[in-house]
């Protein structure tokens, strides 16, 4: 049975390509059928008391919010104070898949502090230097600061948006002329002599605390 | 669910654990018994807006916790009776919390048109508390 046999020779061939066309249409609709997320922003991601931010999505699959604000800790020396944080989770769920994109929201209320913290990067005559940006896209030209203090119990000198200020190390607070928190920030500090004979005494980072407070909305 | 003899069934099991631990359990089923009575005063306040307690699990050991998730319709849940329920419960800060965040996860579910009212809320009570609020 020639004609059976090469039959059966082609039809082998022909059946494994059939099926390897399956298994690549199937792998092609099951990617097809999955959840995607290709966009889930919150803008501004940081509002002042009773604010509003806009939450937008680009998403396929059926989908969920879930909400779940951070709680507040008993406040620690130089830390945030007077913010709420809320993690907001977008969930698109299709064919048994799940995608997930999380994004966090500020709320700043009256008196709120938020620590300007700068890894120190040099050694210039006596005093340990630490440059650094404080986030535009997240804190934007809304919030402004309008006092600062020095942490950690050191002299800091501050140079931020023009602006200059000596901080003394008992941590009282001096008051500045308006400058926003985001933007670059040199913070200054001397050496003790400890700290000049031994590098690893030196200070890895240098803090501020700053008191910030939100622009009035132009009327 | 009677929820008054769950939290009684806690206390029993979390003293007989202190009967067992001696002082090193007393300090956490004090925090039990705390997180018990912040639960209570939870689960009464979302019933008034509908809420119920789908499930209840207590974890004891260092670090105990009451687990639990409450679910209701987001549509039950009025501002104003939010707002008279802060006023009356000013002191408790963790209740205050979970009753922001309704408010937020109501005014979210009315503006984003998930067709979805449901709201699930998951609340961890004890030593290192935490919260999550689902719109499903």
């Amino acid at each position: 049975m020639r004609s059976s046999d090469a039959t059966k020779r082609i039809g082998y061939p022909m059946r494994r390509a059939t099926e390897r066309l399956v298994l690549i249409m199937g792998a092609a609709l099951l990617a097809a059928c999955s959840p995607s997320i290709k966009r889930f922003d919150i803008t501004p991601q940081v509002v002042c008391e009773d604010g509003t931010a806009v939450m937008e999505w680009q998403a396929s699959g059926a989908l969920a919010i879930s909400v779940r604000p951070e709680l507040s800790t008993p406040a620690a020396e130089c830390t945030a104070v007077g913010r709420e944080t809320t993690a907001f989770t977008l969930v698109a769920q299709r064919c048994g898949k799940e995608a997930l994109r999380r994004v966090e929201l500020v709320e700043l209320h009256a008196g709120a502090a938020e620590p300007v913290v700068l890894r120190t990067s040099a050694i210039e005559g006596g005093d340990v230097v630490a440059r650094g940006d404080k986030n535009v896209e997240l804190w934007g030209e809304r919030v402004e600061v309008s006092s600062i203090a020095a942490c950690a119990h050191r002299d800091i000198t501050v140079q931020h948006a023009g602006m200059s200020a000596s901080l003394p190390a008992d941590g009282a607070p001096v008051s500045v002329a308006s400058t926003t928190l985001s933007g670059s920030w040199e913070l200054r500090s001397p050496l003790s002599p400890a700290e000049q004979g031994d590098p690893t005494l030196r200070p890895k980072t240098l803090a501020i605390l700053a008191t910030v407070r939100c622009k009035e909305k132009p009327q | 669910m009677n929820l008054g003899k769950i939290g009684e069934q806690i206390k029993g099991g979390t003293e007989r654990a202190v009967q067992l631990g001696g002082a090193a359990t007393e300090a956490a089923t004090e925090k039990v018994n705390e997180a018990i009575d912040g639960y209570k005063r939870i689960v009464d306040v979302l019933a008034t807006f509908g809420f119920i307690v789908d499930n209840l699990g207590l974890e004891v050991g260092l670090l105990p916790s009451i687990r639990t998730t409450i679910t209701g319709s987001i549509n039950a849940v009025r501002e104003d009776g939010v707002r008279k329920m802060i006023a009356d419960h000013a002191d408790d800060s963790f209740l205050i919390k979970v009753l922001n965040t309704l408010l937020t996860v109501k005014r979210l579910a009315e503006q984003v048109r998930l067709n979805k009212n449901t709201v699930s809320i998951k609340l961890s009570l004890g030593v290192s508390p935490s919260m999550q609020f689902a719109i499903e």
